[in-house]
């Protein structure tokens, strides 16, 4: 079982009307080993959700090519190897918690895939009292977890999540990470993570990478060299605070490289 | 969506907060001030009828008059009104039925979209009465011309809103859906279907009481129809008897509400996830 990521000389250009094209993703390379956690960081329009929907198969790259697990997206989705947590929960507003979290059992049936005790799950990610209610009855960070919980119960090889916590407020957030790392340490998967927060990109992350815009195109790739598990009291250190420095310091790179190119 | 407070506090809340009781039947509608505005208000309107009637007995029959012919004749108003019903409910259901079949198709193929819609949309800016007599021509005095004009009539609104629900699933959704394969069948079957009752919901709010109309419409323009309510009124007023008339349409306004509450009964049964119902109930 195999969840590597390999994008090879990747472009993607969207047409913004009267002869105007923007180049979203301009011959983008990156490569995330099996079961390594990656997050993507970057100033807005710098194409890393464009990745990240790319590597999930709901768009087509005009030059380049992506596989998953040595599959093309589309048939890594056919085998239920990806999980997709979206910004918002997208949760089905008629399903209780734990029949949200089910669902995904039920579609594409084909693909028989070892599931997870969903029950089970849902208690571990603190959602025990909550499994037989409504979306609606309770609060936007158990929203968030249920989605990250329906997107971990079909083990699957690949999780994509895209801006999963930016919703959340700072509290909610760290509590949420912690869950998240709980539940990656047991259930394993390679972890395509795109965030613009960088505490959240160095505490989750074995390496980062810097996206710059106009074209969208990775300007760094630093590795976080931190150990395991990271609770709380990592946060306060000074190790954690030096790569803080670091990814803001490239990140600050990238925003002055996209302006010095725009004007 | 944002949380404007720590999560823990929120749970806390929770915790604390007694559980919502399930359903207790309310008794706050025997206060006065539910009933009373409304008891008041059908005094003032009933006064004035009587006020009315005495002055232009050719006009307006007295109420005593109208309850008389309902009373003396319940029989025969029954009857018709039966016939009308089930016209009504004949011809919404298969209105109904055939505009959600219609509304999966154009929903889900572009192409039909562009064939059905101009020609839904032309039938319904098509005055029905004007169409009702064409009808009874072709199809005779039987239940059929009243079967098709009432399912005319309840097809639009169901299409309208149907078609549009099924398309109004948040992106997100569908690309965690599409990213796990699920087939057109189960993401029409799991999501959009059920995304689509509150505006199909929203439809047969109007469509139910309207069935009636088109029940009375398509009867009252088979001048040789039988039974049914639209067919006493124009025998009745052919004759000169207006308080058989009002009753026929006291009928018909109460068989109206009746269906009106059916829908609403059913609503709140099918659609309690649903955040306007959730607004309602608090």
């Amino acid at each position: 079982m195999s969840g590597e990521i390999r994008v090879t000389g990747v472009r993607r250009v969207y047409d913004i009307g009267a002869g105007n094209s923007l180049v979203a993703l301009d011959d983008v390379d990156l490569t995330v080993e099996t079961g390594t956690f990656v997050s993507v960081i970057g100033p807005s329009g710098c194409g890393k959700s464009t990745l990240l929907r790319a590597v999930a198969g709901l768009e087509k790259p005009d030059a380049g090519h992506i596989t998953v697990g040595g599959l093309t997206p589309q048939r890594a989705a056919a085998d239920k190897m990806l999980g997709l947590v979206p910004q918002t929960p997208a949760l089905l507003p008629w399903l209780s918690v734990l029949k949200n979290v089910s669902l995904p059992k039920k579609v594409n049936r084909r693909k028989g895939r070892s599931t997870a005790d969903m029950p089970d799950l849902l208690r571990k990610a603190g959602l025990g009292d909550v499994m037989h209610k409504l979306p609606s009855q309770i609060s936007g960070g158990m929203q968030q977890r249920a989605a990250i919980v329906r997107a971990f119960g079909l083990h699957p090889d690949v999780l994509l999540m895209d801006e999963p916590f930016s919703a959340l407020d700072e509290f909610t957030r760290e509590a949420l990470q912690e869950q998240l790392l709980d539940l990656w340490d047991e259930l394993k998967a390679t972890v395509l993570f795109i965030t613009h927060s960088v505490s959240e990109a160095v505490r989750l992350s074995d390496r980062i990478v810097v996206m710059a815009p106009r074209p969208g195109r990775i300007t760094d790739v630093i590795d976080i060299d931190l150990p395991r598990p990271r609770g709380q009291a990592l946060l306060k250190t000074p190790e954690f605070h030096a790569y803080e420095d670091l990814v803001r310091d490239r990140l600050r790179g990238a925003f002055h490289h996209a302006n010095a190119i725009a004007s | 969506m944002t949380v404007t407070e720590p999560e823990v506090i929120a749970e806390a809340r929770k915790l604390i907060a007694p559980p919502r009781p399930a359903r207790k039947v309310s008794l706050s509608f025997l206060h006065p001030a539910k009933w009373l505005p409304l008891v008041l208000m059908l005094a003032v309107l009933g006064a004035l009828w009587q006020w009315g009637a005495g002055r232009m007995p050719y006009l307006l029959p007295p109420l005593g008059d109208i309850g008389r012919t309902l009373t003396e004749d319940a029989g025969y108003y029954v009857e018709n009104a039966l016939v009308t019903l089930r016209e009504a409910l004949g011809g919404l259901a298969i209105g109904t039925a055939v505009a959600f079949v219609l509304a999966v198709v154009v929903s889900e193929f572009t192409l039909a979209r562009r064939a059905i819609m101009p020609v839904a949309v032309i039938l319904n800016v098509t005055p029905l009465v004007a169409i009702a007599p064409a009808l009874v021509v072709a199809f005779g005095f039987g239940a059929a011309p009243k079967l098709i004009v009432t399912g005319l009539i309840c097809f639009f609104p169901v299409l309208i809103n149907m078609s549009m629900g099924l398309r109004a699933v948040p992106v997100p959704v569908l690309q965690v859906y599409q990213t796990m394969h699920a087939s057109r069948l189960e993401t029409l079957w799991y999501i959009r279907v059920p995304s689509a009752l509150p505006y199909l919901f929203a439809a047969l709010r109007i469509v139910f009481p309207l069935s009636v109309v088109g029940a009375v419409v398509a009867e009252l323009s088979a001048a040789g129809s039988s039974a049914g309510l639209g067919t006493a009124i124009s025998l009745a007023s052919s004759m000169n008897r207006l308080a058989a008339v009002y009753a026929s349409i006291a009928i018909l306004a109460v068989l109206g509400a009746l269906l009106l509450l059916v829908v609403t009964l059913l609503e709140r049964r099918l659609l309690h996830w649903h955040e306007t119902r959730q607004g309602a109930s608090k």
